[in-house]
């Protein structure tokens, strides 16, 4: 039904407006017009030298250049790497700590606060540290190599294009395990005890319990802990702009650095390319998150 | 709190507990020992640091503290962080409340779809609206202030409060908003008299996760902010990097104090914050 | 001075009806409470005079003044909700005296007017607790006060005993009886309870699918329900329905049925003329079905015999089921009755105490006028 607009009803609309315009004019003003703003420069040339900026409608011009350029395949490389395995690893170790953790000591209370932790960090901080853990000198890892015999491995960690990027996974890692493991813990303690007292009396042991019952139960929190942090992955920034900066040779440049650098580090008056850059990489985050959402979604399960 | 882990455990025998207990201690080490260690950094000087990193310092170098806070300026930026986060917050928690409470209570034609419009943009990556913020800013004399900082802030912390403060009006009886209006309330004073104090959880709540979340910020602040005068934590601690004269006892003071009042509220509140950084993680 | 006047209210969801062509004259100062099972539109209407929900059709007055429009805050009307709906975060104090403090009452006032409301509930060592520290018990109170403390003209109630415990449910509708006739004001109490209906109201609306069913005192609803649902609805055990056949023997009209077949009183024998040779229903409170041997001596005539399936002692009373002609059927006797479980039985009904309903439209049979 329609209601009709009486006098008690425009009020109503009115009073829902009122309230609802300033995060309106936020979100048109920061969100929605900047968006907007990007997807069409994209299709510019933009230069703002001098001041005024002027726009040159350019097609698909600045999408096929981002293309041809082997530094975005470089960086897009490196955050597909970073995004798709980061959720391979911070969930399946946070889930074993939130497993530990279900038991509920004082010993488990205190080390679920201190595991928390590191996302409290800024990834500034958090970078410098981890720059000077790996450093080649006197960094902790390689200290810790050469204690325990292993004076081979040790190397500069962050200098090397071999090392540099699966060293900065590591951080990340390091990172985001507490985060999700807080999560887990709270799906697995919604789990009913009697059902995992059950699969234990049909004789499963406890690693059957956590393959047949326990990861089942909780597939929909997984799910979503996976696509955050791909999503999460797929914008890393901060912890490259404090430790390698994309070098050395672009192994660590991500698509976020690599559009930094070009809208205001390199060339600063043209943001033509840039945009392009940045939309399209938002358009792959939306479709990849819708899909896998789609995907591995089924419905939530009932106890 | 499940048995059955426990049972097993007794099962598998005191050597499989020891050594389960132990790898989890390694874990806490793990996350604990890289901050004790810029802790002890902080009170060496940098020759001290590189001929002998690991030792305890015996004569706390206590003076980098205030050469820091003092001579490299982050009592500046601890204030210009403060500034916009505070503002930020402030500003964010009333715009954000006052949509929640339309969003949950006003429904009209339409609405759903406004509120999922809004939530979406938690996945906008920053680097798509940078660019335009950046000329927006410019346009607005906003570029290179605080202020401009901290309305950017606002806008990209909107979707999760909102989100959050949404389904805690909505979780409000009914009754309580009718018995404020037989009582003689308007809507607007139903708000700010009767849901705002009881919406005080949720909003402690959306306090942790974006004074976490602000006071660590990178991205807008450095392409936002480019005078010494108004950088912010982070980008104060930014400076350095990358300087072969690097003092590195400075820097791990620097490290310490930017991260100083996130982990001292952390130690007094760590349940609330557990819970207020997992919120909103799960569902949606 | 507060009279309410309802013409032809409706009110729709949608297409949905909930409150039909409600019209009623409330009396200053009268105690009337809707009562019906749920959603039969009574607490909708409730919350229609308290400017809650919008009127979809129809008028309603206060005082001859026509409010469809005005804002339940200018309406002068309180009420007590069957959640209480206390702030959480103000104290006793502060929940009773946030409608005068928004009116803009002078602090002494406001101080006098929660002391004495308190004072009458006997809340007054609790005024600086908070709701979430109180029973259910004093919640109650703190509710009905933050109504007192308004003085308005109209006081509406929301089934405000319905989250009570028994025991206290029966203390607090004693109480809340007496209070009325301190405050001096119409009271519009919703309830799907006939018990509180019954004792607490002046006059008592019974309602069902949005339709008002009867008006009337408690005394005359139950004497004289307008229709069957009435005469199902009020009154505890319930009324016993049996459907019979008017049949005629010696010029006397007869109710006829498997296992019956009693004389029809003298007094009604007019009203169920039109009805010969039909159907008819028949209500027998349990009340008018005696065992006693005295009655039975004095009135043979309507007298049957059943087998007895239960018999519950109550110590003051006791009542005894049975069926008759499959219909299931409820006496009340007093308890030194010889009843036994799965024994015959002798008991009489009393005819001139029955009540007549026409099948078709469910309503009574009157006399015709």
């Amino acid at each position: 039904m329609k209601p009709a607009l009486t006098r008690k009803r425009l009020r109503y609309l009115n009073t829902a407006a009122l309230f609802l315009t300033p995060a309106l004019l936020f979100y048109l003003l920061f969100i929605v017009f900047p968006l907007v703003e990007s997807l069409v420069f994209g299709f510019f040339k933009v230069d703002i030298l001098g001041g005024e900026a002027t726009y040159q409608f350019v097609g698909l011009d600045n999408y096929r250049a981002v293309i041809d350029d082997e530094v975005f395949w470089h960086s897009a490389r490196n955050t597909l790497v970073w995004a798709i395995s980061s959720p391979f690893l911070e969930i399946p170790v946070g889930l074993l700590l939130a497993l530990y953790l279900q038991r509920g000591t004082r010993l488990t209370k205190f080390m679920r606060v201190l595991w928390f932790m590191p996302v409290l960090l800024p990834q500034i901080v958090v970078g410098i540290i981890w720059a000077w853990i790996y450093n080649s000198e006197w960094g902790a890892l390689n200290q810790i190599l050469k204690t325990i015999g292993l004076e081979s491995w040790m190397r500069a960690w962050l200098g090397h294009p071999d090392t540099a990027l699966p060293a900065l996974i590591v951080v990340t890692t390091w990172t985001w395990i507490g985060f999700n493991m807080i999560i887990l813990l709270a799906a697995v303690s919604s789990i009913p005890k009697d059902l995992l007292e059950a699969a234990r009396l049909d004789g499963a042991n406890r690693l059957q319990v956590l393959k047949r019952v326990i990861i089942p139960l909780i597939r929909p929190v997984i799910v979503n802990l996976m696509i955050l942090c791909f999503i999460g992955k797929m914008k890393v920034f901060d912890l490259i702009w404090a430790t390698t900066q994309g070098g050395p040779m672009w192994s660590t440049e991500t698509v976020a650095t690599y559009t930094v650098k070009r809208a205001f580090y390199w060339n600063t008056f043209e943001k033509g390319y840039p945009s392009a850059m940045a939309s399209m990489w938002f358009v792959i985050i939306l479709v990849i998150s819708l899909l896998v959402t789609r995907a591995m979604k089924k419905d939530a399960l009932e106890y | 709190m499940i048995s059955w882990l426990r049972k097993s455990q007794q099962r598998g025998g005191l050597a499989a507990r020891c050594a389960e207990t132990l790898m989890m201690l390694g874990y806490t080490l793990f996350t604990f020992s890289p901050l004790a260690w810029v802790f002890t950094m902080s009170l060496k000087d940098t020759a001290l640091i590189r001929s002998s990193p690991y030792s305890i310092p015996t004569d706390p170098r206590w003076a980098n503290y205030v050469d820091v806070w003092v001579t490299s300026n982050y009592s500046q930026y601890f204030i210009n962080s403060g500034y916009a986060v505070g503002l930020a917050i402030a500003v964010l928690i009333v715009v954000a409340a006052m949509a929640a409470y339309a969003f949950a209570r006003m429904p009209f034609r339409g609405s759903e779809y406004i509120f999922l419009a809004i939530f979406t943009s938690i996945m906008l990556p920053a680097q798509v609206l940078l660019i335009p913020l950046f000329q927006l800013l410019v346009k607005y004399h906003l570029i290179n202030t605080l202020t401009g900082l901290a309305l950017v802030y606002v806008a990209v912390q909107l979707p999760m409060a909102i989100y959050i403060l949404r389904s805690f009006f909505a979780q409000i009886p009914r009754e309580l908003a009718e018995a404020a209006r037989m009582d003689g309330c308007g809507e607007w004073k139903i708000f700010w008299r009767i849901m705002m104090p009881i919406a005080t959880p949720a909003i402690s709540t959306i306090l942790i996760v974006n004074f976490v979340a602000l006071w660590n910020e990178f991205i807008f602040a450095v392409i936002f902010i480019q005078d010494e005068g108004k950088r912010t934590l982070p980008l104060g601690v930014m400076k350095f990097v990358g300087d072969v004269y690097e003092d590195l006892g400075h820097m791990a003071a620097g490290l310490v104090i930017s991260i100083i009042p996130v982990l001292l509220l952390y130690v007094f509140f760590s349940e609330k914050f557990i819970k207020g950084m997992s919120a909103g993680a799960v569902k949606g | 001075m507060a009279e309410l006047v309802f013409k032809n209210l409706v009110k729709q969801y949608g297409t949905n009806t909930v409150v039909q062509d409600f019209s009623l004259t409330i009396r200053d100062k009268e105690f009337i409470v809707l009562v019906g099972p749920s959603g039969c539109g009574k607490t909708t209407t409730l919350r229609m005079v308290a400017g809650l929900e919008d009127i979809s059709a129809g008028e309603m007055y206060i005082n001859g003044r026509l409010v469809n429009d005005v804002e339940s805050k200018d309406r002068d009307i309180a009420m007590v909700f069957q959640s209480y709906a206390l702030y959480p975060h103000m104290s006793v104090f502060e929940n009773m005296a946030f409608g005068l403090e928004l009116r803009k009452f002078p602090q002494p006032e406001i101080e006098r007017r929660v002391r004495e409301a308190a004072e009458i509930l006997c809340i007054d060592h609790l005024l600086l607790r908070k709701p979430k520290e109180l029973s259910g018990g004093q919640r109650q109170r703190v509710a009905l006060g933050r109504a007192i403390v308004r003085e308005p003209q109209v006081f509406l109630m929301d089934e405000p005993l319905s989250n009570l415990d028994a025991n206290l449910r029966v203390q607090m509708r004693a109480e809340i009886a007496k209070l009325r006739h301190r405050l001096q004001a119409t009271v519009v109490y919703v309830t799907h309870d006939q018990t509180e209906a019954m004792t607490m109201g002046d006059r008592i609306v019974v309602m069902k699918d949005g339709f008002i069913q009867q008006v009337d005192t408690p005394m005359k609803l139950y004497s004289t329900p307008a229709n069957l649902f009435v005469a199902r609805f009020i009154g505890s055990p319930a009324m016993n329905f049996l459907s019979v056949r008017l049949s005629e023997a010696a010029g006397v009209p007869r109710l006829s049925a498997p296992g019956l077949d009693l004389p029809v009183s003298p007094a009604h024998a007019a009203r169920l003329a039109p009805y010969a040779g039909r159907e008819v229903i028949v209500g027998i409170r349990p009340d008018a079905i005696h065992d006693e041997p005295a009655y039975l001596a004095a009135h043979p005539e309507w007298t049957l015999e059943v087998r007895i399936d239960v018999v519950e002692p109550m110590g003051s009373e006791s009542f005894i089921y049975f069926s008759v002609n499959a219909e299931n059927v409820v006496a009340r006797v007093p308890p030194t009755t010889s009843a036994r479980v799965m024994s015959a039985h002798r008991l009489a009904l009393d005819m001139d105490a029955a009540h007549f309903f026409d099948p078709q439209t469910q309503q009574t049979i009157y006399d015709a006028a």
